[in-house]
């Protein structure tokens, strides 16, 4: 008897590690995936949003804000293909001249029932900041 | 990705300003009309003088004055004048910062990034001096020609000659007596009787002194004589003869009038309304010849027309951005005609021509340059007028205008980009002397890009410093310095003068197109007939792509000038600024100079947006990206995607995907498009 309990006290316990691998896996993976995809967004979308008007009067390289926003939104939810969406963009202090900006991603995980009453959930939050930069 | 910065390769820039004084001095005389004009008296009003057929004075030719009625005068004016028209050509340039880019005339070498404008202010000056030296007058009467008859009245009495001897010429010698007509001997002469005798029968001798005449068997006669004095009387005028006139002592009494009919004469005595009106006349005609010279510039600028499509990104990596167009001539404007006075009769005219666009339009959005030549189109709706700008500092105690000239944003390291401006009509054509004025005052030493344009119009490409290209057809050669076309024996003489040009025989070419294998100096092959030469200043700019990247060979444009990097809020150049970065003088002690204030550098002190990016939101999202790429800036109609002038996005603040921001920032917190610190005082970024 106490061995059947035993091997049920296992595979509980295996289960239960296997589902913290699997959390702790989606929040890995999940984190390289949205780091990754963050920068490369940013970086586009900062190039995307250069006001050329204003350089060509000037010569001086500046972005629209809401360029910026716009398609920083669009380009990180178009290759964001894990989930079904649910994250957070949270754009900080943006700079138009010169081109600085900071980004912050708050993705949540699956839930997983470890134990708890309820379900858990890890935040994964990235954020970035970053400027172009150039010579004169 | 970004691309890194590339080598910029340079060129010297060649903005040059040309002063040309080309001064046509021609002195004419009286080839304006010879005044003619009439008198009338009986009106007491001067009709308007009648233009005559002109001549040059001491010609022979005498104006004809026949037709002069009766009664009437007439006059003629003759005039010397000069007019001397002179012709000034400044062009200048200025950078982005308005920066007049001569000095004096110290040639400023700069290039000119990409995209960017470089100012221009293209001017012609025309003067033109006019003089008035002397008036001369000749004033002419029909009169009326009398004659005063006087007549003298006198008797003159005819006689006849009589002689006698007077008695008392009978003049006798010593020895004889007079005794009434004969002598007889004296006594007492000492004679004897005999001898008194003998004397006595001597011829008796008297003599006499002469035989008078006198007047005898006298007549007397009337007799009169004749004495006409001619007058002249205008025609109303009475004529009026003295009663009597004494002429040689004699009196002669008026006797009669006659009428000799008309003549007409010069008359020395010129009326001083003549001579206003003489003066008046050759002033006014003079101005008005010396006028036309600075009616119209003599020369027309053109530009390249292009079309850059900058905005849309991607078009550039299919561009081989040889950015070529055809030159379109500018039009001028003009204050009007200046007139300045120096004396009663000298005087100037001046009018200034200055070269530009009648617009140039930059569309905010697509950041897209348009060039509005002539007409009266304005800039569209998302466009701005951005023709004219203000030097930053004072020419000639003057702060002077230029209008921007756009170079298009994909053009690359090493094309050219050009203005030319070319004399037009018939003045187009300069002499041989105004040629080599022009040569001789710009010596291939001061390093000028001379660029020839071959006969179909193309620039010529070689790459010598001082490039020749001698195309030979009827039109004699072209010498690639300011674009003349001269006569192939000049061109030669320049050749000779200038030897440090090694391959002269690589550019000179026969009449048949074939490689010059002759001597220099006895190449009879090409000589042609002189068509004198184009007066023609091409202006290149050398541009250095800033914005894209390029190439490795330079050819085309790749990726962008400007790289992402990622920083640490509290640190972001952990290794210093570089001096050529666009960050230098922008970030210190962890504050960043934004132009319009300096803020602190901080990440999420303060968010500014939040998108909730929900499934739903999601697909809203994709569904938008399936119908407007990531470039797009321009909104299509009845769609909310694109930018709005005013900095606002369509997708961020109307339409169905407005919701996924939960938080907006301010609209006052970005500028317009087109606008940030640096022109932010501009009228459309005010606004």
């Amino acid at each position: 008897m106490k061995w059947s309990f035993a091997s049920v006290g296992l595979i509980m316990f295996g289960l239960s590690g296997l589902l913290i691998i699997l959390l702790f896996n989606e929040i890995t993976v999940s984190n390289e995936q949205d780091y990754y995809t963050l920068k490369d967004a940013t970086e586009a979308a900062m190039i995307d949003a250069i006001d050329v008007a204003y350089y060509r009067l000037t010569g001086e390289v500046k972005i629209s804000q809401e360029k910026f926003v716009e398609n920083f939104t669009r380009r990180f939810t178009n290759v964001s293909t894990f989930g079904e969406g649910n994250y957070v963009i949270e754009f900080g202090q943006i700079i138009e001249y010169p081109a600085k900006v900071s980004v912050r991603i708050v993705d949540a995980t699956n839930s997983y029932n470890i134990y708890t009453e309820e379900a858990t959930s890890v935040n994964i939050v990235n954020e970035i900041s970053a400027i172009l930069d150039g010579k004169k | 990705m970004i691309k890194t910065n590339k080598k910029i390769t340079k060129k010297i820039l060649l903005i040059a300003i040309i002063i040309v004084a080309i001064t046509n001095n021609k002195i004419v005389y009286a080839e304006a009309p010879i005044e003619y004009g009439r008198v009338t008296r009986s009106s007491g009003s001067s009709s308007g003088p009648i233009e005559s057929k002109p001549h040059t004075p001491g010609d022979g030719k005498v104006p004809k004055v026949d037709n002069i009625n009766s009664g009437k005068s007439s006059y003629f004016c003759e005039y010397e004048r000069s007019i001397n028209p002179n012709t000034r050509i400044v062009m200048n340039s200025y950078d982005i910062n308005g920066n007049p880019l001569m000095n004096g005339n110290i040639l400023v070498n700069q290039t000119f990034a990409s995209g960017t404008w470089i100012g221009l202010r293209t001017q012609e000056t025309k003067t033109v001096n006019w003089k008035v030296y002397q008036n001369t007058y000749k004033y002419y009467k029909r009169k009326k020609k009398y004659t005063c008859i006087y007549e003298w009245s006198y008797t003159q009495q005819s006689c006849d000659t009589c002689s006698k001897w007077q008695e008392d010429d009978i003049i006798c010698n010593k020895n004889y007596k007079r005794e009434k007509e004969k002598c007889v001997c004296r006594n007492n002469t000492g004679l004897t009787k005999t001898s008194i005798k003998k004397i006595y029968d001597v011829n008796k001798t008297c003599t006499h002194s002469s035989l008078k005449d006198y007047p005898c068997n006298c007549t007397n006669t009337k007799n009169s004589k004749i004495h006409e004095e001619k007058i002249e009387k205008e025609y109303n005028e009475e004529p009026q003869c003295s009663d009597y006139k004494i002429i040689d002592g004699n009196k002669y009494i008026f006797k009669e009038i006659r009428d000799d009919g008309d003549i007409i004469k010069e008359d020395s005595n010129v009326p001083k309304a003549i001579k206003d009106t003489c003066t008046k006349k050759s002033i006014t005609n003079t101005k008005n010849d010396a006028i036309k010279y600075v009616v119209s510039p003599t020369s027309e600028l053109r530009i390249l027309d292009f079309y850059d499509n900058a905005g849309k990104k991607d078009d550039y990596t299919n561009e081989n951005a040889n950015i070529e167009g055809k030159l379109k001539t500018v039009t001028y404007e003009t204050e009007g005609i200046e007139e300045e006075p120096i004396s009663a009769n000298e005087g100037k005219y001046i009018k200034v021509f200055n070269f530009k666009p009648k617009k140039v339009c930059m569309d905010r959005i697509k950041s897209v340059v348009r060039y509005i030549y002539n007409g009266d189109s304005e800039c569209n709706q998302n466009e701005i007028d951005v023709t004219t700008g203000k030097s930053s500092k004072k020419e000639n105690g003057k702060i002077l205008e230029f209008w921007r000239y756009f170079i298009p944003l994909n053009a690359i390291n090493g094309k050219q980009f050009y203005i030319k401006y070319e004399k037009t009509g018939n003045s187009k054509k300069l002499d041989k002397e105004e040629c080599y004025s022009i040569i001789d005052n710009y010596p291939l030493e001061k390093s000028y890009k001379y660029l020839i344009l071959k006969k179909d119009g193309n620039s010529f490409t070689g790459s010598s410093k001082i490039d020749k290209e001698i195309v030979n057809q009827n039109e004699g050669c072209k010498y690639k310095k300011n674009n003349k076309l001269i006569d192939i024996k000049e061109c030669i003489k320049i050749i000779n003068k200038y030897p440090s040009v090694s391959d002269y025989t690589n550019y000179i070419r026969t009449k048949n197109n074939e490689a010059f294998k002759g001597k220099k100096d006895d190449d009879e092959d090409t000589i042609d007939k002189n068509d004198g030469c184009i007066f023609s200043t091409k202006v290149s700019f050398d541009i250095e792509q800033k914005f894209y990247g390029q190439t490795s060979n330079y050819q085309s444009l790749k990726g962008y000038n400007l790289y992402f990097r990622q920083i640490d809020i509290n640190n972001p150049f952990p290794n210093g600024i570089d001096n050529d970065s666009i960050w230098k003088g922008l970030y210190n002690s962890k504050k960043v100079n934004t132009g319009k204030e300096e803020i602190k550098l901080s990440s999420f002190d303060n968010i500014t947006y939040i998108a909730n990016i929900s499934s739903k939101n999601a697909n809203k999202i994709r569904t938008f990206n399936k119908e407007t790429s990531y470039t797009q800036w321009t909104k299509d109609y009845g769609k909310n995607n694109g930018m709005n002038v005013n900095g606002q996005s369509y997708f961020v603040r109307y339409g169905s995907t407005k919701s996924i921001f939960t938080t907006k920032a301010p609209t006052d917190s970005f500028y317009k498009l087109g606008c940030g610190p640096t022109n932010k005082d501009w009228s459309w970024c005010k606004s």
